[in-house]
């Protein structure tokens, strides 16, 4: 019996491949843009408002600044969000997950506790209290959305650690006295890893949506180019009915960053629960 | 069945501690002088000594915590900076608001998406299901700023269909009071509701699809129950369990939701107010607001978790919850 | 030949949750009171229906569970209570085979790297060079060609996968292999196969097993003693030849006449126990078996039989053969 490697499925698989092209041009845009394209900054000599031209691709806002370059740094900020989330997150809901799973008893029951209780705050306003609170800055605001995402991580690696750790292998590694801590960060980890991820991929689309609704709200860092901060200042400039570009290009690139990292959580979901009948 | 009533509303109080606590220590330990947060330049020194001995702010943590619980039991929060008038009296009404909006979105959402859901899971594969399936892609995606913008602008600017705004036309008639609180709530409905669709609709999907596969699902039909009664019968009210349950999850994601919709369409529910605090920097009544929300949220999940311990048997039986 | 393995009074409770209205817990009496020597060299088989306890008995000898009472010796020392160190230096000389060679194998783990962390963890090699020519040697001690150490489990079939288990379990040089069910998930032709397997392995390294199946054919093929249990405990417990010939207990009686043997002389007609086997929660009094006894008496449900030497290594737990008989 040939099973195909996981990469290989996954290849396969439509939807998790356009997510995927979706992630290298967000990287492209983010991690080489900022290299090529300038900083907008300054008042610039170029007029204010302008609908996209040859010169300015995507027009320019109230100040007159490219928004092709406002999208492209907004671009690097919104990976630094979803990448610290994501690094956030997983630093405290794998271990945990994979501890509450596997040693069980009273710890286990604990943290699993904890989690549940964590789940049911509602975090949006908690998030908005501590922006208003410590000030708006791009790193609070990712740290913050990591401490608030993990939570759904721990539980779902508890849930597939608790279906592994019963099973014969894990057992044996038990009995060949391979060390707990071995056991749990590589022999479950790596089977645990699929549903994991999945998730992983909706921390990192629901970060910058939170990240723009925050910007949206007013409590995005202001020294920080945000896609969100750039409809944030469209919408209180007023300049949202005319200068309709100042709002759907950072729109759509914030569509398009989440949809792709949910169409590639969709696929890995997918290629590990074929439904094929 | 008792035993797990009472270990739920346990943990649900117990969850409401530590929100509560939370928000506690968040005012209190972030970088800067905590009295700012409840003390503002605009306030009489007789007012700045009142609020003092309230909150205890010249005392220990430990006792200002003590303080605080023992002000929430009495449903004491401290006093707006901007309104000059206790938190508790401002938050209530606009509760309701918040309430109103969200409790008719979560109908309509679970009224469209479990048939949809269902009716996707047993045509599998086919066009209808594709549609939705690449629909729901695009609505977990959504960024609420967005659609509310485009909704006005096609529906109340373009098309002058709905207003744009607000919660009710001022100085309108009596009689025409909940005609006119129904139009106010077209556009923000329908947007919580596009934004939660998708996800209630992926769920109900899945979990029907898993429910359709199993052996008792082969048990019915082979009895010769018809299909209609196979799928609304034995399976809906199993799939119907992790429904529910998401609902339960979703109900942060709502508030999230309702935040920023009542903030585009300046709907005066807790949202939208907190938006106003957080511009006036107005801490007592954004720590009053969080409050009331985290308790309102606690309560609905508290409440889906029964009806989801109704649902499956299994819960009731074991007195604990299922893995 | 000493014994290896020495087991006095073991047993294993399992405690169940308490719900608000009981008043004290109820317990899975999953081994009640095991008296057992493992001999150096032999093949001892343990036979039972599911429910019998004997998979506990392998697993606690492993220590995957804790015995609630009694005691383990291994070479003399009391293992039962074992942690850290100790533990440690107890899986070098005590291993376990499984019986689900779907399960037993990390899918995300190639062969090679399966077989060589516990020989890495244990310090029987010092680094990726010495394991890979341990890993080697162990493939062909087990009918495997080396090259494979660089596949994945999902390349092979199940006995393939068995002797990758067999090789795994191996790969610390235990001296005694506990092997629960290891070739009831296989083909008949292919179970022959690893049944050899144990065999030659037993012979050229010296193990001493402790085989817990439920067929007895395979108890015919493979044993040298062979112990019955039921409901926790021990009824029966004889030289292969001498429990076939004798079958002196009536639950071993029924088991083998239950059993499809190659034999086609019938010497009764089969015996067909009435019931299913009692849950553990609640053992029956006096003895265990009289509830589905073809020749239970009255002093059968009121006293409980002793284990006892009816003739030189035959052992059987049965008021027919005591002094009451």
């Amino acid at each position: 019996m040939r099973e195909r490697s996981f990469v290989q499925s996954f290849a396969q698989h439509s939807l998790g491949r356009i997510g995927l092209v979706g992630i290298v041009v967000m990287l492209l845009f983010g991690i080489v843009g900022p290299l090529l394209v300038p900083y907008p900054s300054g008042y610039n000599d170029a007029t204010p408002l302008a609908l996209p031209s040859a010169q300015n691709w995507l027009g320019t806002d109230a100040l007159g600044l490219n928004l092709f370059d406002q999208i492209v740094w907004g671009a690097r900020t919104s990976l630094f969000i979803s990448v610290t989330a994501v690094l956030v997150a997983s630093g405290i809901g794998i271990p945990l997950g994979l501890v509450s799973g596997f040693l069980g008893g009273r710890l286990g029951g604990l943290i699993d506790s904890v989690i549940e209780i964590a789940m049911t705050i509602p975090t949006l306003p908690l998030m908005i209290l501590i922006s208003a609170i410590a000030g708006p800055s791009v790193s609070t605001v990712a740290v913050v959305i990591g401490v608030f995402s993990w939570p759904t991580l721990a539980r779902i690696v508890r849930n597939s650690t608790l279906k592994l750790a019963s099973l014969p292998y894990i057992e044996a590694a038990v009995i060949l006295g391979i060390p707990r801590r071995t056991i749990m960060f590589k022999h479950i980890l790596i089977n645990a890893a699929g549903p994991a991820l999945v998730d992983l991929t909706i921390i990192m689309a629901t970060a910058v949506l939170t990240e723009a609704g925050l910007s949206y709200l007013g409590l995005g860092d202001p020294n920080a180019w945000s896609w969100g901060g750039i409809l944030q200042t469209a919408f209180k400039g007023g300049q949202h009915f005319h200068a309709w570009w100042l709002i759907v290009f950072p729109s759509l690139a914030i569509m398009f960053f989440v949809i792709s990292f949910n169409l590639l959580g969709l696929g890995i979901n997918e290629t590990l629960n074929p439904k094929r009948e | 069945m008792f035993q797990f009533i009472t270990l739920r509303i346990l943990k649900g109080a117990l969850t409401f501690l530590a929100a509560i606590t939370v928000t506690f220590l968040i005012v209190r330990l972030m970088p800067g002088d905590p009295t700012t947060a409840f003390i503002s330049d605009s306030m009489s020194p007789q007012d700045v000594a009142a609020l003092n001995t309230l909150l205890g702010l010249d005392r220990s943590l430990f006792e200002q915590y003590v303080l605080f619980i023992r002000n929430l039991a009495h449903l004491e929060m401290g006093q707006s900076f901007f309104f000059k008038e206790p938190v508790g009296a401002i938050i209530i009404p606009r509760l309701g608001w918040t309430l109103l909006l969200i409790g008719t979105s979560l109908f309509i959402t679970l009224l469209i998406g479990i048939p949809l859901g269902v009716y996707t899971a047993r045509h599998k594969g086919q066009w209808v299901d594709q549609t939705v399936s690449t629909l729901i892609v695009l609505g977990i995606s959504i960024f609420i700023p967005l659609l509310a913008f485009l909704l006005v602008y096609l529906f109340s600017l373009t098309l002058g269909w709905t207003p744009v705004g607000g919660a009710m036309t001022p100085g309108i008639d009596d009689s025409e009071k909940l005609a006119d609180i129904a139009r106010h709530m077209i556009l923000p409905t329908i947007t919580l509701v596009i934004v939660n669709l998708a996800q209630i609709v992926l769920y109900t999907r899945t979990s029907m699809l898993d429910v359709l596969k199993e052996d008792y699902i082969r048990t019915a039909r082979a009895k010769g129950v018809s299909d209609h009664g196979v799928t609304w019968g034995h399976a809906l009210r199993n799939a119907m369990i992790p429904t529910v349950t998401v609902t339960g999850l979703m109900l942060g994601k709502l508030v999230a939701g309702a935040v920023l919709t009542e903030t585009v369409f300046s709907w005066p529910g807790l949202g939208s107010m907190i938006y106003e605090a957080v511009q006036k920097q107005d801490f007592p009544l954004l720590q009053g607001a969080f409050i009331v929300l985290a308790f309102s949220v606690i309560l609905m999940t508290l409440v889906t978790d029964l009806v989801v311990a109704w649902l499956d048997p299994r819960i009731k039986l074991q007195g604990g919850t299922t893995e | 030949m000493s014994a290896l393995l020495e087991i006095r009074g073991l047993k294993k409770y399992f405690g169940l949750k308490k719900s608000f209205f009981q008043r004290e817990r109820s317990y899975v009496h999953a081994l009640d009171g095991i008296d057992v020597d493992l001999m150096q060299g032999e093949t001892l088989s343990v036979v039972g229906e599911s429910g019998s306890g004997k998979s506990t008995l392998g697993r606690t000898i492993v220590r995957l569970e804790t015995p609630t009472e009694g005691s383990i010796r291994f070479e003399g020392q009391d293992i039962s209570q074992l942690r850290g160190q100790g533990a440690q230096r107890l899986r070098q000389s005590v291993q376990m085979v499984f019986q689900d060679p779907y399960a037993s194998l990390n899918p995300r783990l190639s062969v090679g790297h399966a077989l060589a962390e516990p020989m890495l963890v244990h310090g029987k090699v010092q680094d990726r060079h010495e394991a890979r020519e341990a890993v080697s040697q162990l493939l062909e001690r087990v009918g495997l060609r080396p090259e494979m150490a660089n596949s994945y489990p999902f390349a092979f079939s199940g006995g393939q996968r068995q002797r990758i288990g067999i090789a795994r379990a191996l790969s610390l040089g235990p001296k005694v292999l506990i092997c629960d069910e290891a070739v009831s998930a296989l083909d008949v032709s292919v179970q022959s196969q690893i049944l050899n397997l144990f065999n030659q392995l037993k012979r050229d390294l010296g193990l001493t097993y402790l085989f817990i199946t439920h067929d007895l054919a395979v108890v015919r093929y493979i044993s040298d003693r062979v112990m019955v249990m039921y409901l926790g405990q021990v009824v029966e417990l004889a030289p292969r030849d001498a429990f076939f010939e004798k079958r002196l207990h009536p639950y071993s009686r029924a088991l083998i006449s239950a059993a499809p043997l190659a034999s086609t002389r019938r010497r009764e007609p089969k015996i067909i126990l009435q019931g299913e086997i009692p849950n553990a929660i609640n053992p029956p009094s006096g003895c265990r078996f009289h509830t589905r006894c073809p020749q239970a008496t009255a002093v059968c449900q009121a006293v409980e039989p002793a284990l006892r030497e009816i003739e030189p290594g035959h052992h059987v737990r049965c008021h027919l053969y005591g002094p009451a008989a």
